[in-house]
This record gives structure tokens, sequence and C-alpha cells, in this order.
């Protein structure tokens, strides 16, 4: 669904400078995969580029058969939902008021929501568990609880690619779980792959599917879990001795 | 997830109620508080038409603002050469700074921001004071002695200085991320344009210089019938395209990179914002006078008001809100059945600063810096 084809990524501006070169990725419908790699490997770097808001060095990504970066924004829009790093705390909105926007690329020029929209944004609330407080506003809700607004929000959108950046890292441990719990069920009940860069290697281990590691110099592997712990790739990105089996922690 | 299976659906019937009624209970809420801005509104105009320092019977106001003759020649003067457009532009210009101290602060993602504050009226205030204080001394009267090509000069004037100001602010927002070094940087743009201004003073003629006085404490009485026509069609054309905003400002209230991902155009949304706040904010303070806090005040008061932050609902709301405060502080300035005024400004002032005051001190985000 999602391919990176003989991409490279990297600062364009001022000078360009890739961080990460010549990569080949995939990304299947209804799977979960975890972009892990030590600061400053190039993860939101990767990120951006892949859900087109950063222009790539080289080479394309496509999405279903289509060069994300010559879509329009509202196609883009209507493709991929991203759940970014920074923590918006926009004042006197609600918890359904903020999942609306996610209708945007569906709307009229006014924004206003059609009954189909209503639905849309009510079922998404649903599959996410924010239903029962739809109506509270964003800033009056936990790290947790607001979290997974902002996972309806990117659902809304009907994506096929969910996008999220860090996603975790401001929530503790049952959040954490819960949250990538849901994330796990909602690609499969709702037809769409979710990207997701995290520090946890702990919960990538548990819950991708696949598993994308920056080593930090410039190289990558892919594959899941158990083959990547196998042939020693955590080893090398992380400089330690690592064994699946063994439930190590960083 | 493109289509519902018809399992999902009956799951949604079921349990999906609460956002729906809760939304219903939003609109109950809204309903009401428009209707109460509404009411403001019409009570302010009626009040600002049929009082006043000179006493008209109420029967005689309404002949003269039908076009009937009056029992009396001067009765029908003061209404239609005065009252009339005093009201009208005191509505427009509240609409008006209200509007796009919205846009600004939704723009800027800084909730103190306004037109006044970001050196935008500054920039207008130069603008004029180049016409007004640069050109011959026929001009005794800011406004009244210039005719159509005066307005548009003085207009026009004062729009290019509000764009000028809010370009070079707007290039320094997208370099600076801070909201506080922002609001500095606006306020160092309010000295350097009235360092310029007060240079430009020190050399003008002294009727020159009264008539910019004037302008500079802000009025909505300098417009005339004639003038009026041309500040509202400005007005409202501002106003046309801050509704244009609408739906992309809803997404910047999430910042940027969200907005972007929505499938925002950033550069088209802060371009119309840009032309909206400078016909709006650089209208009235060509025609008015800089006028400060309707622009950070209504907005805060809306969004309280009516708990959202969704611009198609505080856009009407603060043209509502907007236009109701700045005729009742006409109204106060004016006094009626007194024959004092009060500087305009000042009046708005002793509205807004309790506001402000208060906005600062309820939001978490403000209290411990931006």
């Amino acid at each position: 669904m999602l391919s990176a084809i003989d991409l490279t990524v990297g600062f364009t501006r001022p000078s360009q400078r890739a961080l990460l070169e010549n990569m080949n990725l995939s990304l299947e419908m209804g799977r979960v995969v975890c972009l892990l790699g030590p600061n400053g490997a190039g993860k939101t770097t990767l990120l951006r580029t892949l859900i087109g808001m950063h222009p790539p060095i080289h080479g394309r990504v496509q999405l279903n058969g289509d060069d994300i970066h010559r879509l329009s924004r509202r196609n883009l829009a209507r493709r991929i939902g991203v759940v970014l790093t920074d923590r918006v705390m926009p004042a006197m909105m609600t918890a359904y008021e903020l999942v609306s926007l996610g209708r945007q690329p569906y709307t009229g020029w006014l924004g206003a929501l059609s009954l189909r929209d209503q639905e849309i944004v009510e079922m998404v609330l649903e599959a996410t568990h924010t239903g029962m407080f739809a109506s509270r506003l964003v800033s009056e809700l936990s790290d947790g609880e607001r979290q997974r607004v902002f996972v309806a929000r990117a659902l809304a959108q009907q994506p096929d690619l969910l996008v999220l950046d860090e996603p975790t890292a401001f929530l503790d441990l049952p959040h954490r779980v819960e949250l990538m719990t849901l994330l796990r069920q909602l690609t499969r009940e709702q037809h769409c792959a979710a990207l997701i860069s995290t520090h946890d290697l702990d919960l990538a281990l548990r819950f991708a599917d696949e598993i994308w590691l920056l080593d930090g110099r410039g190289g990558f592997a892919t594959g899941t879990p158990a083959a990547l712990s196998e042939n020693g790739a955590f080893t090398r990105a992380f400089g330690i001795a690592f064994d699946l089996y063994q439930h190590h922690t960083i | 997830m493109t289509t519902l299976s018809a399992e999902q659906r009956v799951e949604k019937n079921q349990s999906a109620f609460i956002p729906a009624i809760k939304s219903k209970q939003h609109s109950h809420r809204w309903r009401w508080v428009f209707l109460v801005l509404l009411l403001l509104v019409a009570g302010a105009l009626a009040f600002s038409l049929f009082a006043g320092s000179v006493y008209i019977p109420p029967q005689e106001v309404l002949t003269a603002l039908l076009g009937g003759e009056t029992s009396r020649a001067g009765w029908t003067t003061i209404v239609q050469d005065y009252r009339l457009p005093k009201a009208l532009t005191a509505l427009l210009a509240g609409a008006a700074l209200a509007t796009a101290g919205l846009l600004m602060q939704t723009l800027f993602r800084n909730p103190l921001a306004d037109a006044y504050v970001l050196g935008i009226s500054s920039g207008a205030s130069l603008g004029v004071a180049l016409v007004v204080l640069s050109v011959g001394a026929g001009t005794a009267t800011l406004l009244g002695n210039m005719g159509i090509a005066g307005d548009f000069a003085v207009v026009a004037a004062a729009a290019i200085g509000a764009f000028t100001v809010l370009l070079i602010v707007l290039l320094l927002a997208r370099r600076v991320h801070s909201a506080t070094t922002l609001l500095i940087l606006g306020l160092m743009f309010g000295y350097i344009t009235s360092a310029l201004v007060s240079l430009l003073a020190h050399f003008a003629a002294p009727e020159q210089l009264r008539s910019f006085n004037n302008w500079s404490q802000g009025t909505f009485g300098d417009v005339t019938r004639v003038q009026l026509p041309i500040f509202a069609i400005i007005i409202l054309l501002g106003l046309a395209v801050s509704v244009v905003t609408a739906k992309p400002l809803n997404a910047m209230l999430l910042g940027e990179d969200y907005a972007a991902s929505l499938g925002v155009n950033l550069r088209r949304m802060r371009y119309l914002t840009i032309i909206s706040t400078a016909l709006l904010a650089g209208t009235v303070t060509a025609f008015c006078g800089p006028i400060a806090f309707l622009g950070i005040a209504v907005p805060h008061l809306c969004r309280v008001a009516l708990r959202t932050s969704s611009h198609n609902v505080l856009i009407p709301a603060v043209i509502l809100l907007g236009a109701a405060i700045s005729l009742t502080a006409d109204l106060i300035a004016h006094m009626p059945g007194a024959q004092i005024v009060l500087p305009l400004n000042a009046v708005m002032a002793l509205f807004g600063a309790p506001v402000v005051i208060w906005v600062i001190l309820r939001q978490p985000g403000l209290r411990s810096g931006l």
C-alpha cells in the first residue's frame, strides 16, 4: 500500500544533507509498523517525508500507486491521517469538535458537517472509546484521553494510513499499552495501516507487526521483531547486547 | 474504513447517542447567546438613533429615518446626517475590529493578538500621518474637507500602512516561533511608527496637527453620509473575506502542521487572513482613528459565552458583540442629555482592560508564559 522507492531523505534547507539514503520500504494494509531509532537518526524527517510534508531528496513515496508528493493537499488529507508530537491544547474546543476537524478534507468551503460526516465522527468516537467524553473540552482531558481523541481525529479523515509521531511519549505505562492496543485493533478493524515512531522498544516489540529500525549512522533494517532480534540488528542500532526473549528494556 | 459494515452501523446507533445529545445542548446554548446578542445590537442601535444631546421625539426620529419631513428642519439633519451615519459607523467599526482581532488571534495562535497590539493600527496611523501631516495646509479637518479623493487617499494610506506592518509581522512570525517574542516585536513596531508620527508632527502645521490628534483619539462621528457607503462596502468586503477563512482557521487552531495535514493551503489561508484584517482594521483606523481593546476583548468574551473556538460560530458572534459594544461605548462617550464628549478610546479601555486582565489570570497557559 505505502511504498518508498529508492528514497533518500534529509534536510533540503539551508543546504542539502542526507540522513537516510536509498531506502526501499513497504507497508501493507492492516499492519502496524513501529519506527525505532536513537534521537537524531532521522525518524521525524523520514515520517514527514512519507506523509508528504517534507520533500524527498531523491526517490519517491507511493500510496496505492500514486506519488504522494504529487497528490493535491485535499486528496492527500483523505488518505493519510497524522498524530504529531506537538502537544496541542486548543482552548474552548470539545472533543467532538476536534474530531470533526478530521472531516475537513471532505467538507465544503464552510466546513459544515453533513449527516454522513456526523455519522463518521460518531463512529470513530465509538471505535476509539472516546464517545463518553465527546462533549468535554479537550483542555480538560487527561493526557491519555486527549491522545485517543487525536487518534480519533486522524481516523475521521478515513485514511488508508495513520501516522503517529511518538504518540506514547507523554503517557504512563498503562496508557501506553492502552493506546498501542487501540492502534493495533483499529488497523485490523478500520482497514488502514499504522506507522508509529517511538522510543519505546518494549512496546514496539510487543505490538508491531514489523519494525523499521534506524541505527543513527544512516543504516536501517526492516523486519518482524523476532527476525531483527535474531540477526542482531537491535544490538547494532543501540550498541547493547540484546535478546528479545530476555525482555530487555531501554 | 471507507464503508460502514451493517454490524458497525447497528453498534453505532446503540451507543453513539451521547455526542448527538450533547451537541444539541451546545446549539441550544448558542441559540440563546445569539438571541441576546441580536437584542443587544438592536437595543444599542435604537438608543443611538433615538437618544442624543438634543431631544427629538421618537415619532419624529422615525419620520426622519424613513426620509419624511420632520416638524423642525434641524431634526432631519441631526438624524440623517449625524445620528444615523455615526450609529452605522460604530456598528460596522465594532464588527470589523472584533473580527480582525479574532482572525489575528487564530493566525498567530496568540490570545493577546489583535490588529492594535501587533502594530497594524500603528502602521495605519503612520500611513494616515503621512497623508494628513505632509499634504498642504488646505486640509484643515481631516476627512471633512478632502472630499472623495481625500477619503480615498487616507483609506489607501491606512490600508497600505496596515498591510505593510502585517506582512512584516507575518514574515517574522515564520522565523520566530515564540508568540511572546512576536508580541514584543509588534510593540516595537508600534514604537517605531509612533516615533515617525511624532517626527512628522514636529514639522506639521498646527491645524494639521489638531486634525491628526482628533483622529488619533478615536471617534465614530467623522464619517459623513457621503463617505459612509465607501466605508460600509470595504468593511463588508473584509467581513466576506473573513467568512472564507473560517474553515482553514478552524484547522489552524491545531497549529500549522495539523492544518497542513488536513489539506489546508497555508499560504492561501495566511494571505486571505491578512487581506481581510488589513481591509477591516486598516479601514476602521483610517476613518475612525486607532481604537484599542475591542479586537482583543470581544473574541474572548464570545469564546467564553459560546464555549467554542469554531470560527463558523465565532465570526457571526464577534460581529454582533463588537457592534453592540462599540455602539454602547459611543453612547457612553456621548452621554445622552449631557454636553460633554468623552474620548472614545478611554471608554473602550475601561471596557477592554479588565477583560484582558481576566483572560491573563484565567488561562493557565498564559500565566506560566506562552
